[in-house]
């Protein structure tokens, strides 16, 4: 039977039906259309009172789920606002920039750090700092000197995700082995020294076998030198000040002595760090700069190393206590379509209660101080975390520069850093340099 | 005379088979590690042979990211990218070496310069563009410019279309022709080694496209696998065997595709360079 002969067969059928069947059904078929009508008003209303914003977040895999459920749960708890959340991954930003050129952002978005300050002082995000004022958010919720961070002249542009913080690991094994006192770090730049050159081992052919030390990130010894990169009461960059010269004179010391050619050469046959081929985990270096990620990762690839953790060496007159920090950030762009609900759920996902367990489910240090305590943060801790933590409460924090040229002034530093490695420049001469060029830089902002 | 022919020969052959084994090891490595599990990937030493053979990491591959949905968005920008890429770059082409004009040469050499542009420095004003007209958040910035050629194809293409001698175009003009009827008819057939060339390199350039598609795509429900695949990774560590067998269904197509193709590739590529 065609569909159209089925409908005639039941029209014809209905107009067979005796007329009062029709009427007794007639109430409740009214009762009924009225509730469907009722309840389609009601989802409509519903649906045009809600405003949908969108937010970018940046993490994948069970990261990226916990995030999502972050969402789905702020969207169930209220009916205003419904939280579209979209993975997208920050790279070089190129999606960001983009968006915010065209005027087309998210209203939340993820983003570097190094991005924060010259989007916002350039005049692409909105300065949260009213809002946070209104909300009664104050620089005593957060963990000591991270209100300051992805902040510039006044204006704060963004609030950090979870925070990864940098201490120095030793690998007590490596230690033993080789006759020393496991638990008895280095905590003078002399004793550094000394300690990485006796477990520094080389063979017979002159190739490396272990490294005792590499001075990686040389923020971390500009610091722990008493040094700085920029004066944040001033905001002038700093970078040709004494103690960094006495930093950078250490480095290239270093650098002579143990052939930095000949460590390039070692550093390329090691393995990926999120794995069991991470060096330090194989005893080929055996103390590092490292973050308290490396509680989940040595939890997950090398259960049974042996290692600690804590403040990085530094000479005396200098600072014993460098606690070097980074995070990832949320910002509202100026152009935001819904800036104020993006600001609301920004503030939700910031309360202690969501950063506590968003900061678990990564392995990082949730910024809020009340989410320490928090059992969705707090169960999670390890010893190895406990002292992280209590490095990053009691200890000298600084956080990657916050100018509008943060990321030319790291570049800076790390020319200078290649050009006293390679011998072109002594360190006054590299960091003097580093100085001027950044000065100019700035210039263009003012 | 023979017998040294015969070294000679198995000499080369050792080597390309050296040669082969040495570019199909990250490969080999790939599909042992989708089959693996997450604490065999980082065994040491390196284990080749999957213990126990972990096929449900496959299917844990579609529960985890909606794979088909973005198999299907893929499939669906290449077909239409490639289409039209070959469809108006063929045309193009035809003007650029059969058709005498004012200015020919000149335009085509700024048509090469597009070429020498890195995409990134286009990359903020194309946006613009295309957020003006409405079209972020959709397929159409990835596939509407493919309706305007590809430099590359019709440079491809161009030298394909300026080898066949003019003396072909030439009766069919006298046998009444028009200049659409001669590309269609005579030169296009003609062409299928270089179409399909061009049409194979704008497939691999679309297929594994990461950028635009990160750039335009504002919704996840139409994300492509190149980003599709990304959520996989966390900032702890990435779900490897999922992701090597992600990688592997991603690259299957256009292995599958160079097999049956791989004559008329390397036709199409030699007599574009040879005969222009």
């Amino acid at each position: 039977m065609t569909p159209n002969r089925t409908a005639r067969a039941a029209r014809e059928r209905a107009g067979r039906r005796p007329a009062g069947s029709a009427s007794r059904w007639a109430p409740g078929l009214h009762r009924l259309l009225a509730t469907v009508l009722a309840a389609s008003l009601l989802a409509g209303g519903l649906a045009l009172a809600q405003t949908e914003i969108t937010f970018w977040y940046a993490w994948g895999g069970s990261e990226g789920q916990a995030m999502q459920d972050l969402v789905d749960e702020y969207n169930a708890s209220q009916s205003a606002v419904r939280v579209r959340g979209s993975f997208v991954p920050i790279g070089d930003g190129e999606r960001i920039l983009a968006s915010l050129a065209g005027g087309a952002p998210a209203d939340l978005v993820t983003v570097w750090d190094w991005m924060v300050v010259p989007l916002g002082y350039g005049g692409a995000l909105a300065d949260l700092t009213p809002d946070l004022a209104t909300a009664g958010v104050t620089a005593d919720d957060y963990l000591p000197g991270i209100w300051e961070y992805g902040a510039y002249a006044g204006a704060k542009y963004g609030l950090p995700t979870t925070l990864n913080v940098y201490g120095f690991m030793w690998n007590k094994d490596v230690f033993a082995a080789a006759g020393l006192d496991p638990e008895a770090p280095p905590r003078t730049i002399a004793e550094l020294d000394e300690l990485t050159e006796k477990l520094t081992t080389v063979d017979a052919r002159g190739n490396m076998r272990r490294l005792g030390f590499f001075p990686n990130v040389t923020a971390i010894y500009v610091h722990a030198f008493g040094g700085r990169l920029f004066d944040p009461e001033t905001l002038e960059p700093t970078i040709d000040a004494p103690e960094n010269v006495a930093a950078f004179e250490w480095l290239a010391a270093y650098y002579k002595k143990y052939d930095i050619a000949k460590i390039r050469r070692f550093q390329a046959g090691w393995g990926d760090m999120a794995s069991p081929f991470n060096p330090f985990y194989r005893g080929q270096i055996a103390m590092q700069e490292g973050g308290q990620w490396e509680v989940a990762f040595t939890a997950e690839y090398a259960p049974d190393l042996n290692w600690g953790v804590t403040n990085f060496p530094a000479p005396p007159g200098g600072r014993p206590d460098v606690t070097p920090v980074q995070s990832s950030f949320w910002v509202v762009p100026a152009q935001a379509p819904h800036r104020a609900e993006a600001l609301d759920f920004l503030l939700w996902l910031t309360a202690p209660e969501q950063s506590a367990r968003f900061a678990a489910e990564l392995a990082n240090i949730p910024p809020r101080q009340d989410a320490l305590a928090l059992p969705a943060f707090a169960d999670t801790i390890t010893p190895h975390m406990q002292t992280y933590i209590d490095m990053l409460l009691t200890g000298f924090v600084y956080t990657p520069p916050g100018l509008p040229v943060g990321l030319y002034l790291s570049d800076q530093l790390n020319q200078a850093l290649a050009a006293v490695q390679d011998g072109s420049a002594t360190p006054a001469e590299a960091l003097g340099t580093a100085q001027r060029n950044v000065l100019r830089e700035l210039e263009k902002y003012r | 005379m023979a017998a040294r022919r015969g070294r000679w020969n198995a000499g080369i052959y050792l080597i390309l088979v050296v040669g082969a084994l040495f570019f199909l090891t990250p490969f080999a490595w790939m599909v042992s590690t989708s089959l693996k599990t997450d604490a065999q990937v980082f065994a040491i030493p390196p284990e080749w042979v999957p213990a126990p053979v972990m096929w449900s990491n496959y299917a844990r591959l579609m529960k985890e990211i909606p794979f088909l949905r973005y198999l299907g968005n893929t499939v669906l920008v290449t077909v239409l990218s490639v289409t039209f890429y070959v469809a108006s770059s063929a045309v193009v082409a035809y003007g650029f070496s059969r058709i005498r004009w004012p200015g020919r040469e000149l335009l085509f050499y700024c048509l090469l310069a597009t070429m020498v542009l890195p995409p990134q420095v286009t990359l903020i004003p194309q946006f613009v563009m295309f957020q003006k007209l409405g079209w972020v958040g959709t397929f159409l910035p990835l596939v509407v410019p493919a309706l305007t050629g590809s430099a590359f194809a019709v440079f491809l293409l161009r030298q394909f279309y300026a080898a066949i001698p003019n003396d072909i175009s030439d009766s069919a003009r006298i046998d009444g022709a028009n200049e659409w009827q001669i590309f269609s008819r005579i030169v296009l057939p003609l062409a299928k080694p270089a179409l399909a060339t061009a049409a194979l390199f704008i497939f691999i350039w679309t297929w594994t496209d990461f950028l635009n598609p990160l750039i335009y795509l504002t919704d996840d429900r139409l994300y492509t696998l190149a980003i599709g695949l990304q959520q996989l990774a966390s900032t702890r560590a990435a779900a490897w065997p999922l992701l090597m067998a992600g990688s592997l269904l991603m690259s299957v197509p256009i292995i599958v595709l160079f097999f049956f193709a791989q004559k008329t590739f390397i036709a199409g590529v030699s007599t574009a360079a040879v005969k222009g």
